[in-house]
């Protein structure tokens, strides 16, 4: 007897979390298909991108490091430089931890004007993706505003789990294995057959999106439980386990010749010919102590 | 005596969850999935900062399953205390390690 009201519940917890949360959903996932495609957006919006961009081992980086040297209040040591091409961008990023980053053209090693946050469609089909679309202004109104948006798609993100995992359940303790009679066993059973697959993916990710929206903007008070009052914010905490400290390199304080960067690249290229460079790190560049670092990723391998 | 009457007899069908079940399922499911995820990292503290990540990462998915759980409860009384006495204890436990 109870079995049966607890087997109605859930259908009916099913359908009816289902419902409410699709609306939600369904805004999110299509300007998620915007959201994939966001970096090219993003080049394409801005029309000092629209230039050609050259292989990273004829990139004259001297003349953009030169640059870079005579540019007021920009940090010198620990540059990284991204390479063009890197997530769709056609530009050279020079960027420090401590500086807005600067744009170069690759092909004739020149800085590029970049016109910032002028065109702003990339960022607002973005936000449209995680539900940040209603901040109207800086101020406070708006500011509250967003973080409604923001928490309401949580939200949502949240109820489109506690959907999957009744779904899960609903698949395991039935069979749906009817003869198809009416159009709505035969939604039924479609909708058994694409969730089976679907499921894994789709609750990543909305995790993924719950993680975001809610989790971190939540993160103060289990920051604060955690640590026992110690710590208000959670990096402090999962900061040491994500992003392990790098160990600093002295400077020795003697000038040293650099090889060209194009030609360190080049032979960092030829031994690892499977790795696409995306990102050249200087630590203590025109120093003994000189280390370049080069980063990038196996294309063939997801992680 | 009534209002206990009220909470645990077992309504005549599931066809309508009902706003109790509702609140409790989302606001206890809230308060109960927070503690318990910041409850690993205190209890297992020689993994403190690994825990701390997957409570971070996993709390809402706790959410989801703990509010799942106190929704389909049986009856009234059994959803509520599902959602109090647990969180009565992580509660506990957590005041045990801190004070």
């Amino acid at each position: 007897m109870y079995e049966k009201l607890w087997k109605q519940r859930l259908v009916r917890l099913h359908a009816t979390l289902g419902l409410v949360v699709s609306l939600l959903l369904y805004i999110s996932l299509f300007f998620g298909i915007f959201a994939i495609f966001l970096p090219y957006i993003h080049v394409w919006e801005k029309p000092s991108r629209h230039i050609q961009t050259l292989s990273p081992t004829q990139i004259d980086y001297e003349k953009i490091l030169q640059t870079v040297a005579l540019e007021p209040n920009f940090p010198q040591n620990n540059l990284v430089i991204t390479l063009p091409k890197t997530k769709g961008e056609s530009a050279l990023k020079v960027s420090h931890r401590f500086a807005t980053p600067l744009f170069f053209n690759s092909s004739n090693a020149e800085k590029i004007a970049d016109e910032g946050k002028t065109s702003q469609l990339s960022s607002f089909l973005n936000q449209l993706h995680y539900g940040k679309v209603l901040d109207f202004d800086k101020e406070l109104f708006g500011a509250l505003w967003s973080v409604f948006g923001r928490v309401l798609f949580g939200l949502m993100a949240v109820g489109v789990m506690s959907v999957i995992i009744s779904g899960v359940i609903l698949i395991l303790i039935f069979s749906y294995k009817q003869k198809i009679k009416t159009p709505k066993m035969l939604f039924s059973a479609l909708h058994v057959k694409i969730f089976t697959w679907v499921f894994p993916v789709f609750l990543l990710i909305v995790m993924s999106g719950a993680f975001m929206n809610l989790s971190l903007l939540s993160a103060t008070p289990m920051a604060k439980l955690i640590s026992g009052g110690a710590q208000s914010q959670i990096d402090a905490i999962i900061g040491p386990v994500l992003f392990p400290k790098e160990q600093s390199v002295a400077q020795s304080h003697e000038d040293a010749l650099m090889l060209p960067i194009a030609k360190l690249f080049h032979m960092a290229q030829t031994r690892k010919p499977t790795i696409d460079f995306q990102q050249i790190r200087l630590i203590n560049w025109h120093d003994q102590s000189a280390r370049i670092e080069f980063k990038g990723m196996t294309p063939i391998s997801l992680f | 005596m009534n209002l206990y009457r009220f909470l645990a007899t077992h309504e005549p069908n599931g066809k309508t969850l009902g706003l109790f079940r509702i609140l409790t399922a989302i606001f206890g499911g809230l308060v109960l999935s927070y503690l318990g995820m910041s409850l690993l990292p205190v209890l297992f503290s020689s993994f403190k900062q690994d825990l701390a990540v997957i409570a971070l990462l996993y709390n809402t998915f706790a959410w989801a399953v703990v509010a799942l759980w106190i929704a389909l409860a049986p009856t009234k009384l059994s959803a509520l205390l599902r959602c109090f006495l647990t969180t009565l204890m992580i509660g506990m436990l957590l005041g045990y390690h801190y004070v």
